[in-house]
């Protein structure tokens, strides 16, 4: 079973810096997940200015019939978002998690670029244990 | 002298003269790790193109550097208790001293023997860094004058990716400065270099700190033997002029005598190279 089917990280000009799939469902190309990635910077931004609450911050939650999309933005505007099975549980807490790798493995990584695709040896291993023991506690539950 | 528990704060005419509060003796690991990276960071950009191997050798001068600013500042603690005094090694000129790098960390002892000080820097020296005594210290295998200490996960390290392209470039290079700079301060000149080693059944590569001694450290035993020798049949002080050729002529017992002064305790301050004025 796999949960979740793909994670994107996109900077804060809308142009995607991180993309993993993960088992079959839900696979694209490059363009595609690029495509996806500035498509959704722009709904979110558009989301933000049309909801009719003050002071939102944009999409969290994009329940659709074949999948979910959570989002989770930090203060910088850096976006992280999962698309997963409709009614994966516990999303947000793994978005945290994922963002603290991030700000760990990757801006305090003296060779990262901002703003730039992510090529860190350390993210990648750290994210492969973090995705791994999601799975291992959703098996459990 | 300032008084413990008095309940009174002394009054300091001179804000420099005010000892740092004691507070924690330990800095966030994040802050560290952003302001290493900031570090290096820099170099690459403003070093006029540094090239990887030199950007190595600048941050293993600023490992010195960060040496003796770190004994300028928060490690008043572990002096006399009269306040930090502003002292800065010569970073290039590897002139580190700092009050006998506070007097070998206030153990009160000059560690004159090789592996003395390798000890020393193993556990006394990395306990104060990084809270925590040093994997291992190796003698190395094929030469005689070089041992290793290893780390499985070396602290500067820890959120470091080094990009395929850069090959092995090592930020170890770091603590490698701050090791020479001890070294070279306790009077034990060494060349100290960083490497990533691969280990078997592990991910990721150790990081092994090459301490190369300088040659004459391996004379250095016999010198004192020569010179006592010298003493006992009537020539007690040799000129400065004459300290090559003691050198070069304590070289040669060096198969048949073990030194009977190995364990000689040398006046805390007198500097090995400076044994010709005993």
């Amino acid at each position: 079973m796999a949960a979740i089917y793909s994670l994107y990280i996109i900077n804060k000009s809308g142009g995607l810096i991180f993309y993993k799939d993960y088992g079959s469902a839900g696979r694209m190309d490059t363009n595609d997940s690029l495509r996806v990635a500035s498509l959704w910077h722009s709904m979110h931004a558009i989301s933000q200015q049309l909801s009719p609450t003050v002071g939102c911050s944009g999409i969290e939650l994009l329940e659709a019939d074949t999948f979910d999309l959570h989002c989770f933005q930090s203060l910088t505007g850096t976006k992280f978002f999962v698309v997963c099975e409709p009614g994966t549980q516990h999303m947000e807490g793994l978005l945290k998690v994922i963002y603290e790798l991030y700000t760990d493995y990757v801006l305090k990584n003296p060779f990262y670029e901002m703003e730039m695709p992510i090529r860190c040896e350390l993210f990648d291993i750290n994210l492969a244990q973090a995705i791994q023991k999601d799975r291992v506690a959703l098996l459990g539950r | 002298m300032i008084g413990v528990g008095s309940g009174k704060m002394k009054q300091y005419s001179n804000i420099l003269h005010k000892p740092l509060s004691k507070g924690k003796q330990e800095v966030s690991l994040s802050a560290f790790a952003i302001l290493f990276s900031e570090l290096l960071q820099y170099n690459q950009t403003q070093g006029s193109g540094l090239m990887l191997v030199s950007l190595m050798e600048v941050i293993s001068e600023a490992g010195g550097c960060w040496l003796s600013c770190w004994r300028s500042g928060s490690r008043t603690s572990l002096s006399s208790g009269q306040g930090c005094c502003f002292i800065f090694g010569l970073v290039g000129g590897s002139v580190i001293d700092i009050p006998f790098l506070l007097w070998m960390l206030q153990g009160n002892r000059r560690e004159i023997k090789l592996l003395g000080i390798l000890s020393f820097v193993h556990s006394t020296v990395w306990k104060v860094l990084f809270g925590k005594v040093a994997d291992s210290l190796e003698k190395g295998t094929e030469h005689e004058d070089e041992y290793m200490i290893s780390e499985k996960e070396l602290l500067v390290n820890r959120f470091i990716s080094i990009p395929k392209d850069m090959g092995t470039f090592n930020c170890g290079a770091f603590v490698a400065g701050i090791v020479r700079g001890v070294l070279d301060s306790a009077g034990f000149p060494a060349v100290v270099t960083a490497h990533f080693v691969p280990m078997e059944g592990q991910q990721r590569p150790r990081t092994t700190i090459l301490i190369k001694f300088a040659e004459e450290l391996m004379y250095r035993p016999y010198l004192r033997w020569f010179l006592d020798y010298s003493e006992l049949y009537g020539f007690p002080y040799i000129h400065r002029s004459e300290a090559a050729a003691t050198e070069s002529s304590a070289s040669a017992p060096r198969e048949a005598f073990i030194p009977a002064h190995h364990s000689a305790v040398m006046a805390p301050h007198a500097r090995a190279f400076e044994v010709v004025a005993l």
